[in-house]
């Protein structure tokens, strides 16, 4: 089977993708909720934790043979059984990022964008290229994440410097410690979920054509995604201070709409909601593909592709479980974004352990 | 044969994301798009809602064509609905109204005076989570009904709604006599916080003029009567005829959900330099060599004014340090403001003036009104380690006892297009 290869800003951007997607989703107005003013500080605390998941993913694949992915590697340091298990979890995890994502956009353009258009049909649009791209393959969506990233987070800082521009309220981020010191720094150890999706690079590293090429991908990619999860918390906090700030539906799309200098330049969400679609397909594409990519190794099959349609098929089915926008949003906030990182970095490290464990163990026997 | 099957199964693929648009499509000639929306309290603990549409250039040219004796285009159709909500009122306003109503292009929403002060935040809190209203619309306030207001959008000068609303809600166009920030986004923002005043434009009808009968008094009776100074009057009150029936003068002032008062054009001006808005406009001084005169000068900030807060447990001081320049454009003394002596005697009185005026607001709506215009409370909050300790504070109820101090400095930049007055030839002494 030939496999693929893709370069570092590939790899990057295809991270970079899967995790700030969030931002145009209701997060920001999530951790204001729980943080008031600190949201920033459980913004930051989840970001400084976000290596951990890299360096969990790093010790699982050097303890397995070369070339696994996560999903083969686990298996393999964990045997069939308890294997299956965890990798059975890792495709949850995928699964339902996808599935909760794609109704969480689908409801913010049912309400602002498109309030006309039946919900299923706005599913089924977004669906189809998601899974085409998905089909396609990794390579090719890592030349589109790296065509679209740039595009992407220079539309997000113009609107960030767009809001402050047209409305700044000083001392927006005091009292420092918002709803309590210990609340805050209890959070931003939970919200460390807010980086789950880092998980993407045990699919990823496999494909890279040296390891050394490995921390430089995995770098750029927290770095970059930090900085844009936390200076669109940080900036939210200015145009929208607390309490306005949890009372918000859409935070970024609110933003944008604010936008306004003159008579000339207003009215500018409509440009910048190209992008961000394309960012949500993006998005949906690789957890699908991620999905895809974890079920088919476990079953041993020799391709990934078979797997996309079908999979799509049951995105859409899930998808449209939640009864309402709101039970979407606590589904992400309440279990996604809280015990994620239990997924994301709590399994790679017991195997990561584990792997070490048997390194050892087979290093005293010969 | 493979790839024309396979072809033929792409195509309803291809096509469904682009058919997604169809149920969303607006087409303009469809579409009725309010401009301004007025809000009165109802009968029966509902609302009146008054829509201003921009009239389509269409059924103006079709209306014109039929009209004689040079009747004024009609740019706005004006219609009220009785209704307990904005999208019930826009929903039974379908009825008669031919095109779609849509709120996307509104830019200004107006409160009445009596539901100004019986409390807006009902009002406020279902339109704001309407999808088609932006939180950039201009918030105004009027004086008497927001529908007589509406009726009362004329303009003589533009035939475009769009573009009057636009030039006629920007402080930078319109000297700077209006909030600087009275957008819905600053309203709510404003009322959603402890304490804080939220302002909005003050505007009123002006029937007499509309009817002609308004005129501006004659030749003056008493002339041993100082020069009124024109910033101190409030929309409605303007000595003028002519042109549109309508002022945009002042602002007015919330406390909490409620308005408690009116500020004056030249209180508001104060207020947006206390806050570090200041836009630069003409402002009108007492002459200091007669009492009786009035000079004007072109007032701009030197920088933004640095607010310091002190807090001891419940007692506050706030201090204001303040620097303006400006341009003297207009004086009927006859004492030479350029010269160094008389420059220092000018700015030693615009300070004087300053300080007073800005005194008189900060008493008027904190320690009369109880409420906070000046965002203190945003550094007050600073002081406070947790947003519990803050709420705990109830900044409202120590607004009252909050002292102030002010140090306020003026310089004179330039002196107009003439260096000394103008003297009678007759007059004129050369020594």
């Amino acid at each position: 089977m030939n496999t693929h290869r893709i370069g570092v800003r590939e790899t990057a951007s295809i991270g970079i993708i899967f995790i700030i997607a969030k931002i145009f989703l209701p997060f920001q107005r999530s951790l204001a909720e729980i943080g008031g003013t600190a949201a920033w500080i459980i913004a930051l605390i989840a970001a400084m934790l976000c290596p951990l998941t890299w360096w969990s993913i790093r010790g699982v694949l050097r303890h397995a043979s070369g070339g696994s992915t996560l999903i083969e590697a686990t298996e393999e340091i964990w045997g069939p059984w308890l294997g299956t298990i965890w990798n059975l979890v890792y495709f949850t995890f995928f699964f339902t990022i996808t599935f909760l994502v794609l109704r969480e956009f689908s409801e913010l353009l049912a309400s602002d964008i498109l309030p006309r258009t039946p919900m299923n049909i706005i599913m089924i649009a977004m669906l189809i290229p998601i899974a085409v791209v998905a089909y396609a393959g990794l390579e090719a969506i890592g030349r589109f994440c790296w065509s679209a990233a740039g595009l992407i987070v220079a539309s997000v800082v113009i609107v960030l410097m767009g809001g402050l521009m047209t409305h700044f309220e000083p001392d927006a981020l005091l009292p420092f410690w918002g709803t309590g010191r210990s609340q805050v720094l209890s959070l931003g150890l939970v919200k460390s979920s807010l980086f789950s999706e880092m998980l993407v690079f045990g699919f990823l590293l496999p494909r890279l054509r040296k390891t050394s090429q490995w921390p430089k991908a995995a770098w750029w990619c927290m770095s970059v995604s930090a900085f844009t999860i936390f200076i669109t918390t940080f900036v939210y906090l200015f145009v929208f201070p607390y309490p306005t700030a949890i009372r918000l539906n859409v935070p970024m799309f609110e933003l944008s709409r604010l936008v306004i200098f003159g008579r000339w330049i207003q009215r500018l969400e409509s440009v910048f909601l190209i992008s961000w679609l394309i960012c949500a397909v993006v998005k949906l594409a690789i957890g699908l593909y991620c999905s895809a990519a974890t079920l088919s190794q476990m079953m041993k099959l020799p391709k990934v592709q078979p797997v996309i349609f079908p999979l799509a098929l049951l995105v859409y089915a899930c998808s449209i479980l939640p009864g309402s926008e709101m039970e979407a949003v606590l589904w992400d906030g309440q279990y996604l974004r809280t015990y994620g990182s239990l997924v994301s970095i709590g399994i790679p490290m017991l195997t990561w352990l584990l792997g070490m464990i048997k390194s050892k163990l087979k290093g005293q026997q010969t | 044969m493979r790839r024309f099957l396979r072809a033929m199964l792409a195509l309803p693929m291809v096509g469904l994301p682009l058919l997604s648009g169809c149920w969303d499509r607006l087409d303009p000639e469809n579409m009725a798009f309010i401009m301004a929306v007025g809000v009165d309290p109802g009968p029966s603990s509902n609302f009146i809602y008054t829509f201003a549409v921009a009239m389509p250039k269409s059924s103006n040219a079709a209306a014109g064509g039929d009209s004689s004796g040079g009747s004024q285009e009609q740019i706005v159709d004006v219609f009220s609905q009785e209704a307990s909500n904005l999208t019930a009122a826009l929903m039974a306003s379908q009825s008669y109204v031919a095109r779609r109503l849509t709120l996307i292009h509104s830019k200004v929403f107006v409160l009445g005076e009596s539901l100004a002060r019986k409390g807006v935040m009902p009002v406020l809190g279902e339109v704001v989570r309407n999808d088609e209203f932006r939180r950039t619309v201009n918030v105004i306030t009027t004086k008497g009904r927001a529908d007589t207001f509406i009726h009362s959008i004329k303009p003589t000068m533009e035939k475009d709604i769009n573009l009057w609303f636009e030039l006629e809600l920007d402080p930078h166009n319109i000297g700077a006599v209006t909030p600087h920030h009275s957008r819905f986004h600053d309203f709510i923002v404003d009322m959603e916080r402890p304490g804080t005043g939220a302002t909005t434009i003050l505007s009123a009808a002006r029937p007499d003029i509309e009817r002609g009968k308004a005129r501006i008094a004659d030749e003056d009776s008493d002339k041993k009567a100082s020069q009124p100074i024109e910033g101190d009057q409030y929309a409605g009150t303007l000595h003028r005829s002519g042109e549109t029936p309508i002022d945009f003068f002042g602002s007015a002032v919330y406390r909490g959900e409620r308005m408690v008062g009116f500020l004056t054009a030249y209180e508001t001006i104060m207020m947006n330099m206390l806050r570090g808005e200041f836009e630069k406009t003409t402002l009108e001084f007492r002459d200091p060599s007669d009492e009786k005169l009035t000079l004007s000068i072109i007032m701009s900030a030197q920088k933004k004014p640095d607010m310091d807060i002190k807090r001891n447990k419940d007692e506050i001081e706030v201090s204001f340090k303040v620097r303006m320049e400006g341009d003297l454009i207009g004086s009927f003394s006859k004492l030479d403001y350029t010269l160094p002596q008389n420059q220092k005697k000018l700015e030693t009185s615009v300070e004087e003036q300053l300080r007073d005026r800005t005194s008189k607001i900060l008493d008027k709506t904190m320690h009369q009104w109880s409420t906070d215009c000046f965002h203190i409370g945003n550094h007050v909050r600073a002081t406070f380690p947790t947003l519990q300790d803050w709420y705990a504070f109830k900044w409202r109820d120590h607004i009252k006892e909050t002292k102030y101090r002010l140090d306020i400095r003026f310089q004179m930049r330039r002196h107009g297009d003439q260096v000394g007055p103008a003297v009678e030839g007759d007059k004129m002494n050369l020594k």
